[in-house]
């Protein structure tokens, strides 16, 4: 049985002459904490709105709950919350007739969470929108976002603007909103320290299209940093493929791979009798040295 | 030197960037090149006071001869008996007489008692016929084509009414009893050759006021200038209460018209102007308000961002950008005025003026404090919407007045408008830089159209069992799950509009009390009637509330589009989302629907063509043109940017304008209530309805297309 909750089939977006999205292939399985990276202009937002519908594919499939994104029915749109990158509002209504408005369109609003979460992320309820800090009106899209409990929520770089107890209280949000529920989360941040924290798995968008996407761990344990420190000059012993950058310095090397297999780097240890020193990189350094190879000229790489 | 002229190019390119600016900068420079390079014509328009009529003015025959009018309408003639049949003879204000034959009798006219006016046509007024026109209570103008008048009839018609226009022979026979015409305070003379002793004559009327000297079968733009020796100059001078005298002085009519002013303290109007003359006043004005339009629409976005108050020496150079576009354009108007030889100081301040009143009501919308904004603003709006009321309302002795001023007779008091408007405009534009604080402090728009306090909290359930506010709006009630049938829904999305319909109803009503005032007033000083007959008065009256009807909605709408995006993901599918935001906008054009149907019910009134009418125009106006109006505003639903918006709202109303200039030319040959005007009427409501429906279907299809995001 599938149990995809997104999935996107060679998915296409042009915006006049210029392409933006050039062939998605995805597929995100209920319960998954995806993290969407990519650089600036690589289609993170243009590629979710697709997925809801707010944007026509120019070719190709892109479904939500087994529903063709531009047509969702109001049942799937009942199980899914949104956060915009602009989080626009009635910027005339106090925090609470938003939060009132917004209830009123849904079934099961849970008023009392909604006013847990606007206690608890200190929002006064008698604020106007329009006079809020951009970081409070973050605040309280989030908080419209989960209000009804959705089985899958897309954030559109929700944390840009929180201050760092606030990210803090929307990762433990977001942890407690999968941990209980079980429920699946699609977001895109450059805050690679939050994904960290709550992602299970990954996608790399790269010019419009998938550059990588699996399990967060799995790739910590792919790309690795390794310093060689030999006897003689490495830079003509050392053509290993799957290196994405290296550095040389006479005697000393320093590679970043990105599929680190420990046996092969042993024997090859042996071989030009070096000290091989395997580091584990963060997700940012991973996304830093991934998109510098996006964006570098074939002969920069060595394959 | 260079940087400065390359910061300078650079200010001009975000305004060549923005499509809306460039919209308005076309519309500008049309109406410029209309105003300086359309070719003359000899038209003319007549412009000189005669007897005015209220209401409609009501054809009645002495008797019907058998003559079937040009499309076979039998009711072209009629009799005061047919027309008291289909008229209810209280609502006849204002009557013309035509007599057929020489031994027709003269209708009785104490049949209608309310007539304030009344034209008698070839009528030769007999002693009983003046009695009876004496017995109408109500009667303040007459005006008599015939030349047989019964002795002392002029004397008598002179104490009873105030305005009188009849035929110089008339006068001159019966010379002896001027003085005696005491009420009257307008005269218009029809002549073919004076007696030289009838306008020492004319001037001992007691209280006249305005005088028109009119030759009889006078051609357009003709010269037959009227010859007045210097002791009646003299006479006229010295009269005590004479103010105005409208004549041919002789000049071309395309020729400045007040060059002599032999008779100064009085005032010699010409008896008519170019009309190109006319129209290029009104066009000035909306090119001056383009213009400003355009200039301040800049100003407020480049004003707005917060390099405005960061980056140093960033608004000076915006501002005299914004003065320089704004002076080069208002020269070109000011020059292109020059070629219809109106004064150009004069002319000076037509162009400042606008600018002026548009800065200064800027100004006002920056005023923070709550007491002035409270009492400023709405004075404001209604004086907004009752001007052209009051404008339609205006004797023709006032528009007389102001082409004496445009034509340099107050050189004194163009050179103080102009310097008014002048300083106004300075201080707007000094002011405008405090709208970045405003905004980025305070406010999230003008502080004028920011939110109410009352307006953001939404009631609880305690606060909403004020009855008479459920009573004005039905939605007045604490916020709840509505996802029931499709008018819940739509209820529920028009509640998130910032346009509240309790506040535009006390609008309404506080614009319609305003109308109505002055009638209200006339009826209890003047007898006049309460429920004003003047068609032209209630369509100024009413276009206000509509004007006002179709254009708040495209406002709230766009404002809302902003958070449509999140909005459209609320738990409806796309079909009944399009459905109800599409309701939601035609249900905010409740007012228009009002409005016609208030101006359908004045009409019942004196509709020609009775019920049949009525229907007719129940289809076109009260359903085919609402409906339009709302296919026309859903352009702000559909598309994103605003000069799409604008162009299309604009084409589509362009449309509709020569869609009622064809209609008008058919119109124009159908006698009023018959039964080809009556099947014209049906013909074009159901075009119109047809079209409407069409148009509706076309933007909802549109609609299901939107991409949200």
């Amino acid at each position: 049985m599938n149990s995809a909750i997104i999935e996107t089939h060679a998915l296409k977006k042009q915006f006049d002459r210029k392409s933006v999205l050039s062939g998605i292939d995805l597929s995100i399985e209920a319960g998954q904490v995806v993290g969407l990276l990519g650089t600036n202009g690589s289609g993170k937002t243009t590629f979710i709105k697709c997925l809801l519908g707010l944007l026509h594919p120019t070719s190709g499939t892109s479904a939500v709950f087994g529903e063709t994104s531009w047509d969702l029915s109001a049942s799937a749109k009942s199980r899914l919350g949104y956060v915009s990158q602009e989080f626009a509002m009635l910027p005339w209504m106090s925090v609470r007739s938003m939060t009132d408005y917004t209830g009123a369109f849904y079934e099961n609003w849970d008023k009392s969470y909604v006013d847990l979460l606007i206690k608890e992320w200190n929002l006064d309820e008698k604020s106007r929108v329009g006079t809020l800090s951009v970081g409070q009106r973050q605040k309280l899209a989030v908080i419209l976002a989960l209000g009804h409990h959705p089985e899958l929520l897309i954030l559109d770089e929700p944390v840009a603007s929180l201050d760092p107890i606030a990210r803090r209280q929307f990762l433990k949000s977001l942890i407690e909103f999968t941990e209980e529920e079980e429920n699946t989360i699609l977001f895109s941040t450059h805050i690679t320290s939050d994904l960290e924290r709550v992602a299970s798995h990954v996608v790399f968008l790269e010019e419009g299209t998938v550059g990588f996407n699996e399990e967060l761990d799995e790739l910590k344990d792919r790309v690795k940093r390794v310093r060689i420190s030999g006897v003689q000059n490495l830079r003509e012993k050392l053509n290993i493929p799957g290196t994405i950058r290296a550095e040389y310095h006479e005697t000393h090397a320093l590679l970043t791979v990105k599929e680190f297999q420990a046996p092969q780097w042993d024997s090859l240890a042996a071989e030009i009798n070096a000290v091989i020193t395997v580091e584990d990189l963060n997700l940012e350094e991973i996304f830093l040295e991934l998109s510098e190879v996006s964006s570098a000229s074939p002969q920069q790489v060595i394959a | 030197m260079r940087n400065t002229t390359h910061r300078y190019s650079l200010i001009l390119k975000t305004y060549e960037r923005r499509p809306w600016v460039l919209l308005l900068g076309l519309l500008f420079l049309i109406c410029f090149a209309n105003l300086a390079f359309m070719p003359r014509t000899n038209r003319f328009s007549d412009l000189y006071p005669e007897p005015e009529h209220t209401g409609k003015l009501h054809f009645v025959h002495t008797s019907v001869e058998n003559i079937q009018a040009e499309r076979g309408s039998p009711d072209r003639q009629q009799t005061l008996d047919d027309l008291l049949s289909k008229t209810k003879a209280s609502s006849i204000r204002s009557l013309c007489v035509l007599r057929m034959q020489d031994d027709d009798p003269f209708p009785d006219l104490s049949q209608v008692p309310n007539l304030s006016y009344l034209k008698l046509s070839g009528i030769d007024l007999t002693e009983e016929i003046v009695t009876q026109i004496l017995q109408l209570p109500k009667l303040k103008s007459l005006e008599l084509t015939g030349q047989v008048l019964s002795a002392h009839a002029l004397e008598r018609f002179g104490q009873k009414v105030t305005a009188l226009q009849l035929r110089s022979q008339s006068l001159e026979k019966y010379i002896n009893e001027l003085p005696k015409m005491s009420a009257v305070r307008l005269l218009t003379v029809e002549y073919e050759a004076l007696s030289p002793e009838l306008i020492p004559a004319i001037a001992t009327i007691p209280n006249l006021e305005q005088l028109a000297f009119v030759p009889r079968d006078r051609q357009q733009g003709s010269v037959n200038p009227l010859d007045l020796p210097p002791s009646v100059q003299a006479t006229l001078r010295t009269h005590p209460t004479l103010k105005a005298i409208y004549a041919d002085w002789g000049n071309l009519p395309d020729e400045n018209p007040f060059e002599n002013q032999p008779l100064l303290p009085l005032r010699t109007f010409p008896l008519q102007y170019s009309s190109e003359t006319i129209s290029s006043l009104g066009g000035a004005v909306f090119a001056i308000c383009v213009l400003m339009g355009l200039i301040l629409s800049q100003l407020w976005v480049q004003f707005v961002v917060p390099a405005a108050s960061v980056v140093p020496g960033y608004l000076r150079p915006h501002r005299r950008v914004a003065i320089a576009l704004l002076g080069l354009g208002s020269l070109l108007i000011w020059l292109s005025l020059w070629r219809y030889e109106l004064d150009l100081l004069a002319g000076l301040s037509l162009v400042l003026v606008p600018c002026g009143l548009i800065s200064l009501y800027v100004l006002i919308c920056m005023i923070e404090n709550r007491v002035l904004k409270n009492w400023i603003v709405p004075v404001l709006v209604v004086a907004c919407f009752t001007t052209p009321v009051i404008l339609i309302q205006l004797p023709i002795g006032a528009k007389s007045g102001f082409l004496w001023y445009m034509y340099g007779q107050f050189p004194s008091l163009a050179i103080t408008v102009s310097l008014l408007s002048l300083a106004i405009l300075a201080f707007g534009f000094r002011q405008l830089p405090l709208l970045n604080n405003r905004v980025n402090e305070k406010f999230s728009s003008l502080p004028l159209l920011s939110w109410s306090s009352t307006q953001c909290q939404w009631p609880d359930e305690k606060q909403c069992n004020t009855w008479l506010m459920r009573l004005l709006d039905r939605r007045y009630g604490p916020l709840a799950y509505r996802s029931r049938t499709t008018l819940q829904m739509v209820s529920l999305w028009r509640i998130g509009n910032l346009l509240r319909p309790i506040y535009i109803l006390v609008l309404m009503v506080f614009v319609m009390l305003f109308s109505l005032l002055p009638p209200i007033v006339m009826h209890f000083i003047a007898g006049e009637p309460l429920v004003p007959v003047n068609s032209e008065f209630l369509g100024g009256i009413f276009a206000g509330p509509i004007s006002m009807g179709f254009l708040l909605p495209i406002f709230g709408w766009w404002q809302r589009g902003r958070s449509l995006e999140s909005e459209s993901l609320k738990p409806l599918s796309r079909v009944s989302l399009c459905k109800q935001l599409y309701l939601s906008l035609a249900f905010d054009h409740w007012i228009v629907w009002i409005s016609m149907f208030g101006f359908l019910g004045h009409r019942t009134t004196e509709a020609p063509g009775g019920w049949v009418e009525l229907g007719g125009l129940l289809i076109l106006l009260g359903i085919a043109a609402p409906l339009w109006i709302i296919g026309v505003s859903s352009c702000v639903l559909i598309f994103k940017r605003a000069w799409v918006v604008l162009a299309n709202m604009i084409g589509l109303y362009a449309l509709t304008a020569i869609g009622i200039g064809i209609a008008y030319a058919f119109g124009t040959s159908a006698v009023p209530g018959s039964l080809f005007d009556m099947q014209l009427l049906y013909l074009v409501a159901i075009l119109a309805l047809v079209a409407a429906i069409a148009l509706n279907l076309i933007m909802y299809r549109a609609l299901l297309k939107r991409e949200w995001g």
